[in-house]
């Protein structure tokens, strides 16, 4: 009988959102099936995230817990994660497709000469066929893959693409601790970790999305994008123009050579709308354009619009949101 | 010290994508091809070495089919030394593992000390081929990194991850590094690198060559579809607070996102 494995993120001792969406998916995917749903657990003193994981109605979590893995280390959890495949052989494993999601799958598939699909943003399991839809070309164009028959398929799933699930059932899932010898590596190590400026969440995984083009003028006129970011809850992009014009970061540029997002609402501040910025926030489920240009092409993207000036907007919208939230 | 650059031959950023007519496959014809954005990062940072030591050797690789030797002349022209392009008519139904199988084999026999590649292609977005060429090879690997410093026999390299932060990575020189944007600026071909390209090395092989059989890909793309384009497009003119409010409410009670 086919099974799901869902790899969970977890940050500050708590499960990630984006793990809950998989979770969530995988349970929906099975409910016909009654396939089983499992899950993996890596990271050090991790028993507040698998106490966490009562509330999600998997069968099984795979705990691997030890020193090594407090950070992550691509080789590491590479090899945890293939002794967890080692015992459970599921048909496909759901991950996020996040800055270590996107790192280690490849890894882990090529050594168990899996099937991996990245950015995947649909999943159909039709008699224990998996297809699996993904953006292609920077998002002109999807492509639905098919995973050959008897091979494991790991799926990175882009964020937000899975409506929430609302039946979650509490249980108590058995546990199963995973032991793995870890290499002792002295080439291979991570010196330092920088963080970053923003606690915001990152734009890959916000739900929405504020960001502006080169007309913000100067990077401090960021702060009446970052008011309204507070306000919703959002973190804050930019366009390559206002990347390249010293405005704004590279970690903060959305597009082709930059990140794509998949929000559930987008509100362009001056962006024009060229097509290599298009690239990277056309999937977003709504999309609102503030421009004063009426003829700048991301309007014919948007579902919304005003024309006008961003910076009498933006202090508008955001008290007009507060006044509304609160 | 032999570096192997990766590069991938994919449609410029700004072509039109078309679904041809049996949803395999885009439309190829009529599209200017080019060498993959992130390659570029990676073949610059390759020739900006060989600019400080001259006993360096870049050898630019491509596993593709027809349209992919005339980027690899351009990695010639912009100062590879040489080129090998590994040449399948099938390439278009390689996942990636098919895809780092054979350029890792590739990589073997040409005894390449470092190989730098590009985070992901841009035609079909994996970034997946990197790691798995370093897993193939058993070789340590960083990816998306935006900074990179050879020095005595190991690599820094600086690694972009979530939210602006970033990691430092220290790995001996045989490793495999993904460059993104913020490595460097790519350098143009010069006339006189496209003219010395027209007689620098380009081999020509297969992937029998290289002593692999046929690799049954993982993956099969099955259909193409273009995306939804349909949006509501409701316009409002003139930045008032009545504007404003009516966009919050529509936001609120029709898109229900707030």
């Amino acid at each position: 009988m086919s099974s799901i494995l869902v790899y969970v993120e977890h940050k500050d001792q708590k499960i990630k959102s984006t793990s809950v969406e998989l979770l969530g998916q995988a349970l929906r995917l099975t409910q016909d099936t009654g396939s089983d749903v499992s899950a993996v657990v890596l990271g050090s003193s991790v028993q507040n995230v698998v106490a966490e994981m009562a509330n999600y109605g998997v069968k099984k979590v795979f705990v691997c817990d030890h020193e090594k893995l407090a950070q992550y280390h691509p080789t590491h959890y590479t090899k945890a994660f293939c002794s967890v495949l080692h015992q459970v052989s599921p048909t496909l494993v759901l991950a996020t497709a996040s800055a270590q999601g996107k790192d280690l799958f490849p890894s882990v598939t090529a050594r168990k000469d899996c099937a991996m699909v990245s950015e995947g943003v649909e999943i159909k399991l039709d008699h224990g066929q998996i297809n699996v839809k993904r953006p292609m070309y920077s998002g002109r164009c999807n492509a639905w893959a098919r995973i050959r028959n008897g091979v494991c398929a790991i799926v990175t799933c882009r964020p937000n693409v899975f409506d929430r699930y609302e039946s979650f059932q509490v249980t108590q899932p058995e546990v199963v601790q995973v032991a793995v010898e870890f290499d002792s590596l002295t080439e291979w190590v991570c010196k330092e970790h920088i963080a970053g400026k923003t606690d915001r969440p990152d734009l890959t995984e916000s739900s929405v999305i504020v960001s502006a083009g080169r007309s913000i003028k100067d990077a401090n006129n960021f702060s009446i994008l970052e008011e309204l970011a507070n306000v919703l809850g959002a973190g804050v992009g930019a366009s390559r123009a206002a990347v390249d014009a010293g405005y704004a970061p590279h970690s903060m540029q959305i597009g082709q050579t930059g990140k794509v997002v998949n929000p559930k609402l987008y509100i362009a501040f001056g962006i024009s709308g060229a097509i290599q910025h298009l690239a990277g926030m056309r999937t977003s489920k709504v999309i609102v354009a503030i421009n004063t240009d009426k003829e700048a092409p991301i309007f014919q993207h948007a579902d919304y619009g005003i024309v006008g000036d961003m910076f009498e907007i933006a202090p508008m919208l955001t008290a007009s949101v507060k006044k509304l939230l609160s | 010290m032999k570096i192997g650059v990766c590069v991938k031959s994919v449609p410029d950023t700004t072509a039109k994508i078309q679904v041809a007519a049996d949803k395999k496959n885009i439309v190829e014809d009529g599209l200017k091809f080019v060498i993959s954005p992130y390659d570029e990062f990676a073949l610059e940072q390759a020739l900006l070495y060989k600019d400080q030591d001259a006993s360096i050797e870049v050898v630019a690789f491509t596993y593709g089919g027809s349209k992919g030797q005339d980027t690899l002349r351009t990695a010639l022209a912009m100062g590879a030394d040489r080129a090998v392009f590994i040449s399948d008519d099938s390439v278009g139904s390689a996942d990636g593992l098919v895809t780092a199988k054979v350029l890792s084999q590739a990589l073997q026999k040409e005894s390449i000390d470092v190989v730098l590649t590009g985070r992901q292609a841009i035609d079909d977005d994996n970034g997946q081929v990197s790691q798995m060429i370093a897993e193939k090879l058993s070789w340590p690997y960083v990816t998306v990194v935006s900074q990179l410093e050879m020095k005595s026999g190991t690599f820094l390299a600086t690694r972009d991850v979530e939210g602006g932060a970033k990691e430092v990575w220290q790995v001996p020189t045989k490793s495999v590094i993904a460059c993104t944007k913020g490595l460097n600026q790519p350098r143009y071909a010069s006339l006189k690198g496209i003219m010395a390209a027209k007689k620098k090395q380009l081999d020509v092989i297969t992937v029998s060559d290289l002593g692999l059989e046929k690799i049954a890909p993982n993956i099969e793309i099955v259909d193409f579809e273009l995306p939804s384009t349909e949006r509501k497009n409701k316009m409002f003119e003139g930045a008032t607070q009545e504007n404003v409010d009516a966009l919050v409410k529509l936001l609120r009670e029709e898109a229900k996102v707030i």
